[in-house]
């Protein structure tokens, strides 16, 4: 209308309805982000976090004295995994004679808490494989595990890892390996091996009274709440004694 | 988009081509969105796109599908960036040089085996952004800190927003046009740096009917340009800005990749099944050594994941590549 009849009441018009129109728009947006936070779930959370800030820049590690990125690796390696004096080399590996050879069913527990989206190690084979081999035939992954436990021989193929180097965020400057944190990605069949010595050794610990009766890391079923609560117990016990209690947390 | 690299033959291929972009988008979101549009036209798609002036917004530029985007880190506005493919990035390390200023960014390619049929293990492309100051040397970057003795590949592709008979020879320059871009030029043909564009090809075409178009965009190489470049052409259309972009095609890398993984998603169970009744782990040895046992594992382990791979076709480079 205004294009073919400028006249200054047209244009007043133009203007309030253009007003209208952004306005329109923008009271949508706004309504929409709100219905989307207000439904939002634990994994949406996320999506929202970064419509709201954005992606966070990709940082490389920009260290004195490394050019290229085999120098970047070297560096990193030497920070992260310092070299340490060889073990002693032995020349016999003696079997242990009280040795309770490896069970089909301890495979199936270690493979159960494994995640089938965990991302595999240098050879590419995740968790879902050792399960359908393990569920096809479940005297494979024991027979060839076995000999490992039995003879407390960790092979040195099953110590390679791929490593992600991540940046940490918020940090003044990305010149030094601290600023990078690394994700050790090992094979998986390392990882299940792994599991089955840590639940026989779970279970010794237990059986021979060798861990602290209040020891909620890293242990079936206890969590952060047993800790809170043990913690509350305590300060609420010297509280009825009228003591003065302060508590020291440690990150070890 | 096109998948661009050969089937593997004996676990390994090569690039057939390493086309790298250059463009001034102006600060512009339609002229950025275009650009990358525009690929669809070229026989292989960009592996690196060198951008100046890009758009941006609190510093965050735009993304496009399949790029890696790298700027300046702050302080200050991005005047250049690169956008790196996420194939190369895949097959290649890629990482960032920064120079403490937010008109120069340069990405190191590298290659552990060497690029280029050669034993340069890095190629180090630089994407610059010189601006007019009023103080000498005029323009933002001095020449010493773009051009410096390297023991590898290196290409310098930007605007440099100066005029010299060597790209324009029909052009009659001022002397304050020459002195200013002589200074630049010198500093490049010191380290043996070779200009690689077209002499008469322009990059700039004014909006306005008044000035004349020119060449602005240059593009340098430290070595003798046949050895790693193939071609330095305008074969992209003006896509809204008064710049033109231009194609660096280099020499295929050489590089040997690594061989598709197995889609475990599609492991064919029944025929594991089958060779699995027959597969049988090794003995272990009755008084092993650290070295027999390691030996007798590796072995073992290996015969079954061959078995397991043997049964799961490759990964495809995207869903709607062609198999294998």
């Amino acid at each position: 209308m205004f294009r073919l009849n400028p006249s200054p009441l047209n244009w007043s018009n133009v203007k309030s309805s253009r007003r209208t129109y952004f306005k329109a728009i923008a009271s949508a947006k706004k309504a929409h982000w709100s219905d989307f936070l207000s439904s939002a779930t634990p994994r949406s959370l996320w999506t929202a976090k970064r419509f709201a800030f954005g992606r966070p820049p990709q940082r490389f590690p920009d260290l004195p004295g490394a050019s290229d990125p085999a120098e970047i690796a070297e560096t990193l390696l030497d920070h992260f995994f310092p070299s340490k004096p060889p073990p002693p080399l032995l020349l016999r590996l003696a079997r242990y004679e009280d040795y309770t050879p490896l069970t089909s069913e301890e495979v199936s527990r270690a493979l159960s808490k494994s995640s089938n989206t965990s991302a595999p190690g240098p050879d590419h084979i995740p968790y879902s494989v050792w399960k359908s081999v393990h569920r096809i035939k479940p005297s494979l992954l024991p027979s060839l595990l076995d000999p490992l436990l039995a003879h407390g021989f960790h092979p040195p193929s099953l110590k390679k890892a791929l490593g992600i180097v991540l940046d940490k965020p918020g940090k003044p400057s990305y010149n030094s390996p601290s600023s990078f944190r690394v994700i050790v990605l090992l094979r998986t069949l390392s990882k299940i091996l792994e599991r089955v010595v840590t639940s026989r050794l779970s279970a010794q610990a237990t059986i021979c009274s060798l861990i602290h009766p209040l020891q909620c890391g890293s242990l079936p079923g206890w969590s952060t709440a047993d800790a809170a609560l043990v913690l509350q117990h305590n300060v609420e016990c010297f509280h009825r004694l009228r003591y003065k209690v302060s508590t020291l947390f440690l990150d070890m | 988009m096109e998948n661009f690299f050969t089937r593997y033959t004996d676990s390994s291929a090569v690039f057939l081509s390493f086309p790298i972009v250059q463009h001034n988008c102006l600060g512009s979101w339609d002229v950025f969105l275009s650009l990358f549009h525009s690929f669809t036209t070229l026989p292989h798609p960009p592996l690196l796109v060198a951008i100046q002036d890009p758009p941006s917004r609190r510093s965050v530029l735009p993304t496009f599908p399949g790029f890696i985007s790298f700027v300046p880190p702050p302080p200050g506005r991005p005047r250049v960036a690169i956008y790196v493919s996420r194939t190369l990035n895949q097959h290649l390390s890629c990482s960032t040089v920064f120079h403490g200023t937010s008109d120069m960014l340069s990405v190191d390619v590298f290659s552990p085996e060497g690029l280029f049929g050669s034993p340069h293990r890095s190629l180090r492309v630089t994407s610059l952004y010189l601006l007019r100051i009023n103080s000498p040397p005029y323009r933002s970057v001095l020449p010493e800190r773009l051009f410096s003795f390297l023991s590898y590949p290196h290409l310098v592709l930007g605007d440099f927003n100066l005029h010299h008979l060597l790209a324009d020879p029909c052009r009659s320059l001022s002397e304050r046009e020459f002195t200013i871009s002589r200074r630049y030029f010198e500093a490049a043909f010191e380290p043996l740096y070779h200009l690689l564009n077209t002499p008469v090809v322009y990059t700039r075409f004014p909006f306005d009917t008044v000035s004349r178009p020119s060449v602005l965009d240059l593009a340098f190489a430290n070595t003798a340009p046949s050895s790693f470049v193939s071609s330095w052409d305008t074969p992209l259309p003006s896509i809204g800005s008064d710049h033109v972009p231009c194609v660096i095609t280099l020499n295929p890398p050489a590089i040997m990749l690594p061989p598709p993984t197995p889609h475990w998603a599609l492991l064919d169970l029944e025929a594991v099944g089958k060779a699995l009744d027959t597969f049988t782990i090794l003995h272990c040895p009755a008084r092993p050594t650290p070295n027999s046992m390691s030996r007798w594992f590796d072995i073992s382990s290996t015969r079954l994941t061959s078995l397991l791979t043997s049964h799961a076709p490759s990964k495809r480079p995207c869903p709607r590549s062609k198999p294998w």
